[in-house]
């Protein structure tokens, strides 16, 4: 605006830049308030948005831990009993023969614990087979010592275990059931491994269509410079990962460094660079196992929300005029979709091979005028640990 | 008018405070109504323009840093007018132009009228829109030939030629209400 008016009827009209105060007009103001309503509706959608994210995300985690704790205990029952058991055959037996009522009824009180925490676990078939185990090392513990169990034990099967007991001879040990037998139950295994990969960036590289400081003539002229000095870069990425399999669910998290960005060359200012927005990202995926042999089909889907660890950028400004220095989001999400290949080299050791899929939850760039939504497409290889 | 808001009321307003927002429009109103009269007849129109106006000054008061608010309202309601006018594809019309026109009488064009601001407002909406649009631009909001070429995509030729029709629809209507004793009355 450095026109020089030098034309009279100019300097005539000239004068209506002059505002003299004015009260809004009643029906303006009515049409601004419906405006602004809709506005701050639109404003907590978001945070509605997020709410009900989290929400889910605490559904998933307090299922998550629920449906572990009873297993935990299962398995540390089960896990003492036989310990128990086992310890009392070999290195503590001489303590046991020594005194120790106490010990035995330990032994009693894991067995009974066992049964009682998990009823189809811990059947009459398993127990009698442990206790049989115990009976045929521990010679010279007195008979009354194994009456607890029926006691304790109100089940028929287990009584009758206990009788069975009692009349077997302390030198046949019980012969061993095949596994078969044995009840099933569903099998809960931990993960945990690396991977390492390269993805490839694409930005979205917005400009608003309309602002009130720019026209759009100038925002054409901003988009455009953009799109010609604007270009796709790569980022590294590093995943630590712990994984729960419930049979053929996967559950997946851990810790995931990935970046975002682009590369630059203005040339109409020499500036030439990279944008990089470096996030460590704590993932929640959910997957399924498709097993083919000795090689396993997980596609996952998921989300990530990581910490910025650094995010500062650089865009050239609307005037085409200079650079202007950006921030990325501190705190963003990501939607992760990946298909992962395993093959297992030992039942416990696998190499896998995945090609992952990557996108940024809304705009990560957001100043009004630089707006960049970002998505990746990368492959990560790496091993896994199952325990 | 110069009364400029204090950041309190800029930072409530952008807050989303509801009395704030309201208190800031009846601040811009008058920026705001002013220039949307210049370019628009209709009621509606104008409050159209002047309401999206301000939904922009709320939502990029974050960007707003120095200088004067009002400038800087002001600008954004041009901005806006500007868009409007290029969204309704009305633009089209600014190269509907053919002869050159020849202006009578300038640059020593003289009048000992006096006219109120709402007088000259009714003399400028009588011009064809895109002249109007153009005269507004350059000798009201002061922009060049060449930053209105650059606005309206159009080339500087065609502002300059807009500009003069407007000075010569303007000349004569100014005569014709010279010629009427009760025009003549102090703004």
């Amino acid at each position: 605006m450095k026109n020089q008016i030098t034309d009279p009827l100019d300097k005539l009209f000239s004068g209506l830049n002059n505002i003299a105060p004015e009260r809004p007009n009643p029906a303006f103001v009515q049409d601004l308030e419906a405006r602004l309503d809709a506005l701050e509706k639109k404003r907590r959608k978001p945070l509605f948005a997020w709410w009900i994210f989290s929400a889910l995300g605490a559904v998933v985690l307090v299922g998550t831990y629920f449906s572990l704790v009873p297993t935990r205990v299962k398995s540390k029952t089960k896990a003492t009993s036989s310990l128990s058991i086992s310890n009392a055959s070999s290195s503590t037996l001489s303590s046991i023969n020594k005194s120790s009522p106490s010990s035995i009824s330990k032994v009693s009180s894991s067995i009974d614990n066992a049964s009682a925490t998990s009823t189809s676990f811990a059947t009459s078939t398993s127990l009698s087979s442990s206790i049989a185990v115990l009976s045929t090392e521990i010679v010279d513990v007195p008979q009354e010592t194994y009456m607890i169990n029926p006691i304790l034990l109100s089940d028929d099967h287990i009584k009758d275990s206990a009788l069975t007991l009692n009349r077997l001879t302390l030198t046949q040990p019980m012969p061993a059931l095949p596994h078969e037998a044995m009840p099933t139950k569903k099998r809960i295994q931990h993960q945990f491994g690396l991977q390492f990969g390269v993805s490839g960036i694409f930005s979205s590289f917005e400009v608003p269509m309309s602002s009130p400081l720019y026209t759009a003539t100038e925002l054409k002229q901003f988009r455009d410079t953009r799109e010609i000095g604007e270009r796709q870069t790569n980022s590294w990425d590093f995943n630590l990962r712990y994984g729960l399999s419930f049979g053929n669910w996967q559950l997946q998290t851990g810790l995931h460094y990935f970046e975002w960005g682009e590369q630059l060359q203005y040339d109409v200012i020499s500036v030439s660079g990279t944008n990089r927005y470096r996030y460590l990202n704590v993932p929640v995926l959910v997957g399924y196992a498709f097993h083919l042999g000795k090689v396993q089909l997980l596609p996952y889907a998921g989300a990530a929300f990581g910490k910025c660890l650094s995010t500062q950028g650089t865009y050239i400004q609307p005037q085409v005029n200079g650079v202007a220095l950006v921030n990325a989001k501190q705190i963003a999400g990501t939607f992760i979709g990946q298909i992962e290949l395993q093959y297992a080299l030992t039942s416990q050791f696998s190499v896998t091979c995945t090609p992952v899929y990557r996108r940024t939850m809304g705009a990560l760039i957001d100043n009004g005028l630089v707006v960049n939504r970002y998505q990746s497409v990368g492959l990560l290889t790496g091993f896994l640990f199952k325990f | 008018m110069n009364s400029e808001p204090d950041k309190q009321l800029l930072v409530a307003a952008q807050a989303g405070e509801r009395r704030a927002q309201l208190a800031l429009y009846e601040l811009c109103y008058p920026v705001l109504i002013s220039a949307a009269r210049r370019y628009y007849h209709n009621t509606d129109e104008q409050m159209t323009v002047v309401n999206n106006a301000y939904v922009k000054v709320i939502l990029h008061l974050e960007s707003y840093q120095t200088g004067r608010f009002l400038s800087w309202v002001k600008r954004i309601i041009s901005n806006e007018i500007i868009d409007e006018y290029r969204r309704n594809k009305r633009y089209n019309e600014l190269y509907r132009f053919d002869a050159p026109v020849e202006e009578r009488g300038a640059p020593d064009f003289q009048t000992d009228a006096v006219f109120t601001n709402e007088q000259l407002q009714n003399l400028l909406l009588q011009l064809s829109e895109s002249a109007r649009l153009v005269f507004n631009l350059f000798a009201i909001e002061g922009y060049s030939h060449k930053e209105i070429a650059q606005h309206l995509g159009v080339t500087e030729e065609t502002s300059k030629w807009h500009t003069k029709m407007a000075r010569k629809k303007l000349r004569e209507l100014i005569e014709l209400t010279h010629e009427k004793p009760n025009h003549r009355s102090v703004g």
